[in-house]
């Protein structure tokens, strides 16, 4: 018996071992009628030996002590103080598994222990017919109608089962085995049998009250654990599902799908927080989906429609990246060159407007341009005529002029840093972009690198790569940026494609590819104006932008004629403007 | 620093759908079983977790999956999906429905570490099963729509992340990440990842931007992986969508 007594198990669970000799039964048509075998009735008339209410009372404490102490072995117990007030050869339970098909036997007390186990069909033993009666009987040699496989071992020669009842319904059978018939049992035996039962049922129904309980507290806690695992920090779902590196995947999915739909059931998802960004009293102009609508950007700085909330118009305001303006020294330089910029008043060059610093950015607002840039135009519609090209170049020119007047060169020119739009006329008018920046960032050594090389290599002029800073960068430079770019213009290309700066230098020295000019029919005047622009020694380039507007007219007599025009038209207009 | 971000697009040269309806017909080779296994590499999550939640112990239900995919691929079973194909996430589902009825006979015929075996369940089984025992509320079906829909999402992010690695980004992508996923204590501040970074804030929301319209093709590629008609992506992405937000 020591093995029923270790307590750990469940109830409901501790008759699966006693697997030494198994009483399945089958009835054969010619069975025995359950009449046969019954002696219930002979039962109550049999003299029976009065109550020993002493005996019964030690075997209800010891039945609470079970409960009290290890009541998960309240059955065996009960089968054993049953084998020891009814001083009979074995005893057991007999318990309906839940499906209601077969009795199995959680306790078993007596000479049957070390021999049965398994279980018995429900309607194929003893036990099924005293759950039909619902009351207790009485059976002599039962194996006369239940025919099993091997003969009982010990035989019975006489057992009484009671009816076990769990909350009110008979759930399985207690029972006492005689295996010899020194005696028989009397209507005492009977009344203990069910007082005995009637009590253990009792606590047993308890203990399997608790056992439900604690089986849907395990069950509620294992909901809460899902419930209760990880939740996402950012849309405070349970962190379930998770990418390769813990992210939520709910909250990536949910990232790239609302931003399809309209709108997002939380803004903050997408990382992009809706509210206006302001520097100075301008603000930055967002789209439809809380972004900034960039018009430009470039390594160290991004330009940004926006709005001027004082006097309501729009302007460009460009930004400049923190790496660069957290340079006290830079910054000083950046302001010298923006108040420069500022100076250049000519039609040809987008007006620097404001100048400020906020939280250790830099910006500046400038002249909104409404048209595109020139790398922009070619890329879209391929290289410009001729003529067009030569009208780009000498409005450049001009721009270029009235900066070399103030004292401030370009050092980026190229075909992104020039707007072309359309004057009152219909006739192209080109602005200047971005004056004075590059210079700033050039002269920061500690963010000028072969890598982050400052300007455009493509567009850069032979001693703007000059290392050693041994020559002076000044307008023939930008000089030279704009033949790279009246280049560009003409072909769609720049003379010098290389994937390495070092490659552009070599390039540089050595023969034009003047052959590209060919294939799309350049003038000569027009290549000869291209090689002085191009010359790899700044001496031999034309000198100053008024040099290189002369020469310009000089290569395009008819140009010399529309300038002349266009000079009339816009002499006439600004007095126009005076008398206003 | 990052540059402009090109246009993204998916590394599937076949849809999911091919990939299934030409392991399904009697003249499967060697590269569409080849194909199968990549495709079962990935989507393998939502059928264990099904089979799983049916009862099955991992073992059986890895055997299950194996001789799912097994069968897909051996059985020329699948020509009627060409009538009847629409959503590949429901099919495959009733597939294995009906796979799952006659598992008793098919399971005798499933052997336990062959060497031929299609999915390889050792990397991510762990994930797998915490995420199934998490959703135990749901029922099955719901938790294999959940777990495909993950699946997807996962799918398209790695692609994401290998794009970008492959671009030298991975640092920068590591800097927004936080934005997109709650992979962090909180959502990160704007300001001082722009600080940290050395750009404006506005360049912070742009490359944001752009990176959500980077992720969003893959997603969109990936879903319409599993559809047969390009009209369906937009109703199959809110449908996972709704499952994942439940």
């Amino acid at each position: 018996m020591s093995d029923r007594t270790d307590g750990g198990e469940s109830v409901t669970e501790s008759a699966k071992s006693k697997n030494t000799l198994p009483l399945e039964t089958s009835i054969p048509a010619d069975a025995l009628p359950l009449e046969a075998i019954l002696c219930t009735e002979e039962l109550r008339r049999r003299p029976s030996r009065p109550p020993d209410y002493e005996k019964e009372n030690r075997a209800l404490a010891t039945l609470a002590r079970a409960l009290a102490y290890s009541p998960r072995t309240i059955l065996q117990t009960l089968a054993e103080t049953i084998l020891d007030i009814t001083q009979s050869d074995s005893s057991g339970v007999s318990l309906l598994t839940p499906d209601g098909k077969r009795f199995y036997w959680p306790a078993l007390a007596g000479r049957w222990t070390p021999h049965i186990g398994g279980g018995t069909p429900r309607d194929f033993g003893p036990c099924g017919d005293v759950l039909d009666r619902n009351m207790p009987l009485l059976m002599r040699h039962w194996e006369l109608r239940y025919t099993y496989f091997s003969p009982i071992s010990p035989p019975a020669e006489e057992g009484l089962l009671a009816p076990f009842y769990v909350g009110g319904k008979a759930v399985g059978t207690i029972w006492v085995v005689m295996h010899d018939a020194r005696r028989k049992f009397d209507a005492e035996d009977e009344r203990v049998l069910s007082r005995l039962s009637e009590f253990a049922s009792t606590a047993y129904q308890t203990l399997a009250t608790i056992d439900e309980l604690r089986f849907q507290i395990s069950e509620h806690q294992k909901a809460e654990r899902a419930v209760r695992v990880t939740v996402c920090p950012k849309c405070g779902r349970p962190l379930t599902q998770v990418g390769p590196d813990g992210e939520c995947l709910r909250c990536v999915f949910d990232w790239g799908f609302t931003s399809e739909t309209e709108g997002s059931e939380d803004p903050t998802h997408s990382g992009v927080e809706p509210r206006p960004l302001n520097y100075g009293h301008f603000e930055i102009e967002m789209d439809a989906h809380g972004v900034p609508i960039a018009l430009g950007a470039g390594a160290m700085a991004v330009t940004y429609r926006a709005r001027d909330t004082i006097l309501n118009s729009i302007v460009a305001l460009k930004v400049i990246g923190r790496k660069l303006a957290e340079n006290p020294t830079a910054c000083a330089r950046f302001l010298r060159e923006a108040r420069a910029a500022a100076q250049i008043q000519h039609p040809n060059v987008a007006r620097v407007i404001h100048y400020g610093e906020q939280d250790g950015e830099c910006f500046y607002a400038m002249e909104l341009v409404d048209g595109d840039t020139l790398e922009e135009r070619v890329k879209r519609d391929g290289p410009l005529p001729v003529s067009l090209a030569l009208e780009v170049i000498e409005q450049t020119a001009r721009g270029l002029a009235a900066g070399e007047a103030r004292g401030v060169i370009h050092r980026d020119l190229k075909p992104s840093n020039l707007m072309i739009e359309s004057d009152r006329s219909g006739q192209p008018m080109v602005k200047i972009i971005d004056y004075g920046v590059a210079k700033v960032m050039a002269s920061d050594a500690t963010i000028q690198t072969q890598a982050e090389f400052i300007g455009t290599p493509a567009f850069a002029s032979p001693e703007q790569f000059d290392e050693a800073g041994q020559q002076q960068i000044d307008t023939r430079s930008d000089i030279y940026a704009l033949g790279i770019t009246f280049w560009y213009l003409l072909t769609g290309r720049t003379p010098f494609a290389s994937r390495s700066i070092e490659e552009i230098r070599t390039k540089q020295t050595q023969q034009l590819p003047l052959e590209q000019l060919k294939s799309v029919h350049a003038p000569a005047k027009v290549a000869a104006l291209l090689k002085s622009m191009l010359a790899a020694d700044p001496a031999r380039r034309p000198q100053t932008a008024l040099e290189l507007l002369a020469a310009i007219h000089r290569c395009y007599p008819r140009f010399e004629s529309a300038a002349h025009r266009r000079r009339k038209r816009l002499a006439s207009s600004n007095r126009r403007t005076r008398r206003n | 620093m990052p540059g402009t971000l090109q246009e993204g697009g998916a590394p599937f040269q076949t849809t999911h759908w091919t990939v299934v309806l030409q392991a399904g017909q009697g003249e499967a080779d060697q590269s569409a079983r080849k194909a199968l296994a990549t495709f079962s590499e990935t989507y393998w999550p939502p059928f264990y977790t099904f089979v799983r939640r049916r009862g099955y112990p991992p073992a059986d239900a890895q055997d299950i999956v194996q001789g799912f995919f097994e069968h897909l691929f051996k059985q020329n079973t699948l020509s009627r999906a060409d009538q009847e194909k629409g959503r590949l996430r429901t099919f495959l589902l009733g597939s294995l429905q009906n796979f799952l009825l006659k598992q008793r006979e098919r399971m005798s015929a499933i052997k336990r570490g062959g060497d031929q075996q299609l999915v390889s369940f050792d990397l991510h089984l762990p994930e797998t099963e915490a995420a199934m025992q998490a959703t135990a509320h749901l029922n099955e079906v719901s938790c294999y729509d959940l777990t495909w829909a993950a699946t997807i999402a996962k799918r398209s992010w790695q692609q994401l992340h290998e794009t970008l690695v492959a671009e030298g980004k991975a640092q920068w992508l590591d800097e927004l990440k936080p934005f997109v996923a709650g992979v962090g204590a909180a959502p990160p501040n704007q300001e001082e990842v722009a600080a940290r970074l050395g750009v404006p804030v506005a360049t912070l929301r742009t490359w944001l931007s752009r990176l959500r319209q980077r992720y969003r093709e893959l997603l969109r590629a990936e879903v319409a992986n599993t559809v047969s008609n390009p009209a369906d992506v937009n109703g199959e992405l809110r449908y996972l969508h709704r499952i994942l937000m439940a």
